[in-house]
């Protein structure tokens, strides 16, 4: 059954040149306890797909969707409130840098304990509360792989690395239970060894917990390595979407197969120093977004008829958008 | 191959910050170590964070001085004074940063940014600079018209193509640059890796990096230097050092980044 | 890349007048800027403009009122005051001296201000620290306050009242100089810069003082409203401009014996003033929001 169910979501900006389409008709299903990845670089709106998801968007944007469902019910017609239940029990999010989005006066230890809803804490005296609001906090920084809690607790964002402000970013993220955990972008700029454990956690929580995830990013050798389906995006617009064996094997949309092949370690055959395929040009602007798919000018497939919008076109559960798919003999 | 740049015991160390009423907190040291840098070789610098990766790379392009210890520059420069000499091998050395975007004076013209170094480093003149710069822009794929926009006008890539010129206009020998792709997106990415490998082939170039990213170090570096805690603790051909890797430390990178390859064992990869 | 697409109806504007075209669009600021340049105009030719000699007694006439009142007459625009003397004319001689002045102190101000607060912020170590936290502590007292005890140690005038207030406001522009000049020394392409050679010149001139023009711009106008104030102010208290120099916080003391019989005497000066630091602070206002605006994009 879908988690998360998103059909057709358009999200508009109000600009200087009128309202524009930064999400055009894009489509994300979420199926519980699988990992999706959604894939796409900088501007294709990926993280305003989170933002539509987790409510709150600001006043010069507008969203429609056909769907846009929480476990079959709508969350375009829930009110604020519902809408908050569901964001702070049963969806969860982690952001790109974890010590940012820690108060930077409060200690961890302080921070972790006061998110603990109070379903869990039970009644009792104050400082009964406190215990187990303590117990809580330590066995999910165990969970997550931090071992010395005493001094995590202990101490304040600053002194803190990456990674274990990572790892604490996800216990925070778990302490309501949540059915979904949404990361965004949590492992860029990290070095490997870091990266890796950071992944594994996320495999385990998923294999052990039942947690579905939308791991958001363009690390596509991150990606590949824990996700089990990959929703491509591209200026807003869903290209390809489906299990991640099959992309990886046989990608249909060119930009999927561009994205692919932009990452070395991916080739088997390719010779060390040489050119790596890329799109020509960069990710057009918001303001000068193309008409039709809008892949159209850097494709080297695209023909007259991609001014059009291409339709989904599925191959059982693998999705694609492209008037000229590459498994289809360019005319 | 001969010897380009190379450093002999090298140290680097940093004032501890004086505190009050607290423990002294430990200096940073780098060194002392040797190295060396070949003409038209890449050198990846990989290592986890605080392991004094960028700090190398600022004292060979000589954005820091070293505490002890030289950087020999291997080329007979044109001059004989001790002083223009040194400003010669800081013109052989040129550093790209990692956020192009900080790297680059958002007040100033494209044409501005890079009329400076050429002002600064050699007595051409502006119609010779503009000539100059108009070769650069194309060789790093910008267009003349770029002369005229301003750094928040171009897109990432873009503006990595500007640092780039930047760093080429003087025409070096060496390039150190820091964390060159991470900020970038994928096939943004792979462009810029194209354009450093056609512009190694062209001019020759010794270029030297730092990077996360595994993937790339393997594709494109003749040689790899591993840091951690100050120290070069494994140096070596990266396919000697991506099979064979000796150090614990190297060994878990290497490790942790083929976990993630997916289906193509290590024996496939390199058959 | 090489397919870069130059849209016809784009234009690339530099920061200047992407702030410009920021700027253009509130209306407020506009009326503001208008306004102005009003001022200037009649700060630079205000002699042309006046009809009479605004020293010139008539007793005759005497607190002839404004032209809209039923006794009033068109020969005198604005009324006179107590001695006779065109109201009008004497408005655009002391909007001269107030506002001309205003704008020639607080250029010198800005002129010494950065001038030292780059040198602060481009050195490190002890002689920095002690220019930052003196001129700092200085801040504390209110500009007027400052200005009031240099007059009274140098003597009253116009000429010691405009040193006085220029003195009070250069900490001012030497604490925000030196805050950007601190900010912009750590980005990378000041390092870019030096790495190519720059001599600390170079790099003010090339690196920091086009990424500064915007501070002072914004400073300039917040300085400007408050010199218009103080040299008013300066002038109400008889502290500053004297004798036939005339000022508009000086007319306004001098109007404070007729208030109740020539109310205008005192309105219309106020009114002038009002409008002054009024334009200055919505320009000022406009260009900060502006500036975010572009800040923001």
């Amino acid at each position: 059954m879908a988690l998360l169910d998103i059909k057709n979501l358009t999200l508009e900006i109000d600009t200087e040149a009128g309202w524009i389409k930064a999400l055009d008709k894009a489509n994300l299903m979420v199926k519980e306890n699988e990992i999706q990845a959604l894939v796409g670089e900088s501007g294709s709106g990926k993280s305003l797909i989170v933002r539509a998801i987790s409510g709150g968007l600001p006043q010069q944007m507008r969203i429609t969707a056909d769907r846009l469902t929480w476990r079959g019910k709508n969350l375009l017609a829930m009110n604020g409130e519902e809408r908050r239940e569901i964001m702070r029990r049963d969806i969860a999010v982690v952001f790109q840098d974890p010590i940012g989005t820690l108060d930077p006066t409060v200690s961890l230890g302080e921070q972790l304990e006061e998110s603990v809803p109070y379903e869990f804490v039970g009644s009792g005296w104050f400082w009964q509360k406190r215990a187990v609001r303590r117990k809580i906090a330590i066995q999910l920084l165990h969970k997550v792989g931090i071992k010395d809690h005493v001094a995590t607790m202990r101490a304040y964002p600053h002194q803190i690395t990456t990674d274990i402000g990572q790892k604490f970013m996800i216990a925070m993220a778990l302490v309501s239970q949540p059915a979904l955990l949404i990361a965004d972008d949590p492992t860029r700029g990290m070095e490997a060894t870091t990266k890796t454990q950071i992944l594994k956690l996320f495999k385990r929580l998923n294999q052990t917990k039942g947690l579905s995830i939308l791991f958001v990013g363009h690390d596509l050798l991150a990606i590949s390595s824990m996700a089990d389906s990959m929703t491509v995006l591209y200026c807003g617009q869903t290209v390809e979407s489906g299990p991640i064996q099959k992309l990886q094997k046989r990608p249909l949309h060119p930009y999927t197969k561009a994205l692919m092949e932009s990452a070395p370690s991916f080739r088997v055959d390719l010779a060390p120093k040489s050119p790596l395929v890329t799109l020509p040009g960069t990710i057009p602007t918001l303001q000068h977004l193309p008409i039709g798919c809008r892949l159209g000018p850097r494709c080297e497939r695209a023909q007259k008829t991609c001014v059009q919008a291409p339709e989904i076109r599925k191959i059982h559960d693998h999705q694609y958008s492209c008037h000229f798919p590459l498994h289809s003999k360019a005319k | 191959m001969t010897t380009i740049l190379s450093a002999k015991a090298l140290t680097y160390v940093s004032e501890a910050p004086r505190r009050f009423g607290r423990r002294k907190h430990e200096a940073f040291k780098l060194g002392p170590f040797d190295l060396t840098i070949e003409k038209a070789e890449t050198v990846a610098i990989i290592g986890g964070n605080r392991s004094g990766k960028s700090v190398l790379a600022r004292l060979l392009c000589g954005a820091m001085q070293p505490t002890d210890g030289e950087i020999i520059f291997h080329q007979d420069a044109p001059h004989s004074s001790t002083a223009a000499k040194q400003q010669w091998q800081k013109q052989q050395v040129r550093m790209i940063f990692q956020r192009s975007s900080e790297s680059l004076n958002p007040a100033l013209t494209i044409g501005g940014i890079l009329h400076e170094p050429l002002k600064l480093n050699t007595d051409l003149s502006y119609a010779q600079r503009e000539e100059k710069i108009a070769a650069v822009l194309s060789q790093v794929g910008l267009l003349r018209e770029h002369y005229f926009f301003y750094p928040h006008m171009l897109s990432d890539g873009q503006q990595q193509r500007v640092a780039m010129a930047r760093a080429l206009i003087l025409n070096p020998s060496v390039i150190v640059a820091d964390e060159p792709f991470a900020a970038l997106d994928p096939s943004v990415r792979s462009q810029t890796v194209n354009l450093i490998l056609q512009l190694q082939r062209d001019l020759g170039l010794s270029f030297v990096f730092i990077s996360h990213n595994l993937g790339i170090v393997r594709h494109i570096a003749d040689r790899m230097v591993v840091m951690n805690e100050g120290q070069i603790i494994e140096a070596g051909r990266t396919d000697t050092l991506f099979r064979w890797p000796k150090h614990e430390i190297t060994q878990r990178l290497i490790s942790a980044h083929q976990s993630l390859i997916p289906q193509a064992s290590d024996g496939k990869r390199l058959k | 890349m090489s397919r870069f697409n130059l849209y016809i109806d784009e234009q690339h504007p530099s920061p200047w007048q992407q702030t410009w075209r920021e700027f253009k669009r509130s209306h407020v600021a506009m009326a503001g800027i208008i306004m102005l340049g009003f001022f200037t105009v009649v700060a630079l030719f205000g002699p042309l403009i006046a009809p009479y000699d605004p020293l010139l007694q008539n007793t005759d006439t005497t607190l002839i009122p404004p032209s809209w009142d039923p006794s009033g007459t068109v020969r005198y625009v604005l009324g006179t005051d107590a001695l006779g003397r065109d109201l009008f004319s004497r408005l655009i001689h002391a909007s001269q001296v107030t506002f001309g002045t205003s704008v020639m102190l607080v250029m010198v101000a800005m002129l010494v201000g950065v001038a030292i607060g780059v040198m602060a912020g481009m050195s490190y170590g002890v002689r920095a620290s002690i220019i930052n936290h003196l001129l700092d502590a200085l801040m504390v007292i209110p500009t007027l306050l400052l200005a009031i005890i240099i007059v009274a140690i140098v003597g009253t005038g116009l000429v010691n009242s405009m040193w006085a207030i220029t003195l009070a406001l250069i900490p001012h522009f030497v604490h925000h100089t030196r805050n950007t000049v601190r900010e912009l020394m750590k980005k990378e392409f000041i390092l870019a810069t030096k790495l190519d050679g720059a001599s600390k010149p170079h790099i003010f001139i090339y690196s920091l003082l086009p990424n500064m023009i915007e501070m002072l711009v914004v400073q300039g106008t917040i300085a400007l409203s408050i010199a218009i104030l103080d040299i008013t102010a300066l002038g109400f208290l008889n502290l500053g401009a004297q004798g036939s120099t005339i000022e508009l916080g000086a007319m306004l003391a001098e109007s404070l014996n007729v208030v109740y019989i020539a109310p205008w005497n005192i309105a219309l000066p106020g009114l002038t003033i009002f409008l002054m630091v009024f334009s200055v602070n919505v320009v000022g206002d406009g260009l900060r929001a502006a500036l975010n605006r572009r800040l923001r994009h």
